[in-house]
């Protein structure tokens, strides 16, 4: 799932960054609340834990054998924002250091991986057990459903990022640039890869490994971020900014929005209208070579940018508001 | 006080001969063929670094360079290559990592084996149904596949980028010490405490899998009986989560032994960087293409 | 001046697994002292506590008069401290967790905010006393065991610390590399260094040590003395597994001797 370079357009590899950058940022700050500097062999640690058991051959039926991102139980046992941060380490390393994955897919690559992965599975692992006993039925299978639909989803972001290439960016005579394939084939591909095979994989090695943990620590798997409506709708909030700001992409390349609102079904409306409030602005300077690729994505960021700042501006308030009404 | 123990001698049943004969076939199960598996990655990847590793110490042009230029070169170069929009100015980047190569005396045929045939083979593969696929003005038909003019271009645009990228990100690592890429992202402001941590990262990774090494080859010497695929899966599991309790361990006894020289939470970071003439010629080349490609 | 005063110490990991059960001695300034005892009995929790990384659940501990605690130690006293006393820790992959030698050996006079100049002269005639000049630029996941060993002796005397603790300083060590630590050490010891050292290394310890205590495994002091007394009482060795019955064969004999590592 590591994406390379030459993949992903500039539009779309630059939103990412742009999403990343202030997520990054907040991770950090949020894990270095809880324990300050021993945070930092702790980190490293963790990102090469997540690092090495990327290379364990894990056995699969008729004789196969395949790999566990382990993003679903490094993010229940070490809490999803340190998850966040170990599996980022991880993923820089893996390019800038090993040449896995682009250096410009960095962020994307962040975002599936490090980003979606753990929340998603954090969630899910949570919502399915409840209070159970993490050895009960219930704890195991909430385990290999965080494991499963996790990697699934991070896998059908991987696949929407390379399927909307096509409709962002296409040459002088209408040919894709980047990834050629379309969502058409994209999803149905990566989907099927990952529900019949590698999400077998990860739900199982999920729930194994945090049984074998759980019967030697069991206190370890503590729920530390709280799992209340909120959480849930800020993850959904976060995980929906990029398919809109994605969506919103397309506009700058020659397809039409309305082509990709099939496809998709939605367009965020506040997004499209910043679209619009960012041509209007524009349109009154007639700035020279405007259309070139460059110009196309620097508009792209920016408005990726200010959406980013809107979202996050909209869950600050929301968080704040909570704080306010818990203490009264 | 403990009275001293008398001798130890050794339980009976370690002294008879171990039971079973060697058949051909007894030790190569297939259902273990996991743990051979990822010996073999582990040895490649440990390979991989090594060969990796022979380039940094040549006297080339890239070697020579400072490191943060040099990042920031190949980064400038990258986003080039990612914005351009035909197979000419491709070919001429492409090239370009070529002589770069060749001026850093990297043996070519390894550059280039290690760019095509690794990396983006998938991406070959990827690239080859869109010969087929994307419509267009049809060139040569085969039975009831056409292969279509737009068709080559997006597979020859596809498979160019990636291996133009790739060849540029391989030759900053094949050229520079792992440490120096890490402090080089000093230009960007990346914190230093970050750079610590993802160096430290890279020298426990080796550690683990010095670790994962060996449990895997206990492994292997003492399978006798085939694994069912339960009983592999459930021990790689118990192994992950040893490794975990490892690393959670050394996680502790580094932040002691960092404690006891003094560290507070913040680093300072010690490079010998220099910008010299090369690192002016290479940061204004390589903006002047990305400048060139804005322009066109 | 005493350096460290230890009044009737207790600790235990986890709360269960009890490493030191009243531990009492004192160590006076430019002592070479030695504490030998069977594996488990609790000589590197000691020298932990002693290196303020980890407190006593029960008793004190003095280091230069003052007594070791948290919060003396995320004050003022931890900066003056850190570069007065060092740990070399026995287990040296923990020790080492800098991207190159070089980096490793600046690390602990970089942290005490030493100027740059003097950083790169301390670092090189440390890379030239211990004869790792050649592996400055590797980086610790590629040394030997006995390398890494010196690599972090080498991280902790660029600290130029007043007090060396060391855990097992010359394991792994070639026979030639051992003799020049301890002259290294004997010479700093003259010049006014305090040198704890723990060690199962009988042979070593006459020299690097004029006192010894012994930690029995039962995590006590069973004794303490002048080395040459304590080295002279076989029976007492043997009750504390120090030395041991060895098993020889001579033509068609066996036959047992007291044996000594
Ligand atoms: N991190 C730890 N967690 C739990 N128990 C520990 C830990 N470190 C040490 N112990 C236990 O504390 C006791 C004392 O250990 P310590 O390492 O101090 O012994 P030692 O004298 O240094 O042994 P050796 O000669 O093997 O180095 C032992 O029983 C050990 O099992
Ligand atoms: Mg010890």
């Amino acid at each position: 799932m590591h994406i390379p370079d030459g993949y992903l357009g500039p539009q779309t590899y630059g939103a990412f960054y742009a999403i990343m950058i202030p997520i990054w940022y907040w991770a950090s700050r949020k894990v270095k609340e809880t324990l300050k500097s021993k945070q930092v062999p702790l980190l490293a640690l963790g990102a090469a834990f997540s690092f090495v058991i990327m290379m364990f051959n894990v056995p699969a039926p008729g004789g196969s054998t395949g790999h566990a991102v382990g993003g679903a139980f490094i993010a229940i046992i070490l809490g999803p924002w340190h998850a966040l941060m170990s599996l980022t380490v991880a993923l820089v390393i893996q390019s800038l250091l090993f040449g896995d994955g682009g250096i410009t897919a960095i962020a994307a690559n962040c975002f599936n991986m490090a980003l979606v992965m753990p929340f998603t599975a954090y969630f899910i692992y949570w919502l399915i057990r409840g209070s159970a006993d993490i050895l009960s039925r219930r704890g195991l299978v909430a385990a290999f459903m965080a494991g499963y639909i996790s990697l699934n989803i991070a896998a059908l972001f991987t696949a929407i990022e390379f399927g909307i290439q096509p409709f962002i960016a296409r040459g002088p005579n209408g040919e894709p640039l980047y990834c050629p394939y379309p969502l058409s084939i994209t999803i149905p591909v990566m989907g099927f890869e990952h529900l019949a095979f590698f999400g077998w994989i990860e739900g199982g090695i999920t729930a194994l490994v945090l049984s074998s943990i759980a019967k030697i620590e069991p206190a370890l798997i503590v729920k530390e971020v709280k799992l209340n409506k909120l959480w849930v709708f800020i993850g959904i909030l976060i995980l929906l900014t990029p398919l809109g700001l994605i969506a919103q992409g397309t506009s700058w390349g020659e397809w039409s929005g309305e082509e990709l609102k099939r496809i998709l079904g939605f367009i965020p409306e506040g997004l499209k209208n910043l679209e619009n409030l960012w041509n209007t602005l524009l349109s009154g300077y007639n700035i020279p070579g405007w259309e070139g690729p460059l110009f196309q994505s620097l508009g792209y960021i920016l408005s990726a940018i200010m959406g980013v700042v809107m979202v996050s501006g909209v869950i600050f308030m929301i968080g704040k508001l909570l704080s306010f009404w818990e203490e009264n | 006080m403990k009275p001293v123990d008398s001798f130890r001698t050794l339980p009976a049943w370690l002294k008879t001969e171990g039971i079973g004969t060697f058949q051909t076939t007894s030790f190569e199960t297939r259902k273990s063929s996991f743990i051979k598996k990822t010996l073999s990655d582990i040895t490649g990847f440990l390979r991989d670094t090594l060969f990796t590793s022979v380039w940094v110490r040549e006297k080339g042009f890239l070697q020579g360079m400072d490191p943060r230029s040099k990042l920031l070169g190949v980064l400038f170069l990258i986003i080039t290559v990612s914005i351009m929009r035909t197979i000419n100015p491709l070919l001429y980047l492409y090239i370009l990592s070529v002589i770069l190569a060749i001026a850093s005396r990297i043996k070519i045929v390894f550059f280039v084996k290690r760019v095509w045939f690794f990396i983006p083979f998938f991406a070959g593969v990827i690239a080859i149904p869109s010969l087929f696929l994307v419509p267009g003005k049809p060139i040569f038909s085969f039975l009831v596949l056409t292969i279509t003019r737009e068709g080559i271009t997006t597979a020859t645009i596809f498979v160019l980028r990636v291996a133009t990228s790739v060849s540029f990100l391989i030759l900053l690592i094949l050229t520079t010490k792992w440490d120096h890429i890490l402090k080089a992202l000093r230009v960007f402001y990346v914190p230093s405490l970050f750079i610590l941590i993802l160096s430290m990262t890279y020298r426990y990774i080796y550690l683990l899998i010095y670790t994962m090494e060996d449990m895997h080859i206990s492994l292997l010497s003492r399978t006798i009986k085939r694994h069912t695929l339960q009983e592999g899966q459930r021990w790689i599991a118990g192994r992950i989560g040893f490794i975990f309790y490892k690393s959670r361990r050394l996680s502790g006894e580094v932040y002691d032994a960092m404690i006891s020289r003094g560290f507070r939470g913040e680093v300072s970071i010690l490079d010998t960087f220099r910008m010299k003439g090369v690192d002016y010629l290479w940061l204004s080349l390589s903006l002047g293409v990305f400048i060139m490609e804005i322009a066109s | 001046m005493k350096i460290f005063e230890v009044r009737d110490i207790e600790y235990s990991y986890l709360g269960k697994i009890e490493a030191l059960r009243g531990i009492s001695l004192e160590i006076e300034s430019a002592e070479k002292v030695a504490i030998i005892g069977a594996n488990g009995c609790g000589k590197s929790t000691f020298l932990k506590i002693l290196n303020g990384l980890i407190f006593p659940d029960r008793g004190e501990v003095k280091a230069f008069g003052e007594i070791l605690s948290q919060e003396l130690m995320n004050g003022e006293f931890n900066s003056i401290f850190r570069s007065k006393v060092a740990l070399l820790f026995q287990n040296p992959d923990v020790q080492l967790f800098s991207p190159s030698v070089w980096d490793e050996i600046a690390f602990g006079p970089l942290q005490l905010e030493l100027p740059k100049e003097e950083v790169i002269k301390r670092v090189e005639d440390i890379l030239i006393l211990l004869r790792i000049g050649h592996l400055r630029e590797r980086s610790p996941h590629e040394l030997s065991i006995g390398e890494k060993r010196k690599v972090a002796i080498a991280s902790i005397l660029t600290i130029n610390p007043d007090v060396l603790l060391l855990d097992e300083p010359t394991a792994g060590l070639d026979p030639r590399s051992t003799r020049e630590l301890i002259s290294l050490l004997l010479e700093a010891n003259d010049a006014g260094k305090t040198i704890i050292t723990a060690t199962h290394d009988l042979h070593t310890i006459p020299e690097i040590a004029d006192r010894c205590y012994i930690f029995s495994e039962e995590k006590k002091i069973i004794t303490e003395g002048r080395t040459d007394d304590i080295l002279s009482d076989r029976n007492l060795l043997e009750r504390c597994n120090l030395i041991h019955q060895h098993k020889h064969r001579h033509d068609e004999n066996w036959h047992k001797h007291p044996h000594g590592h």
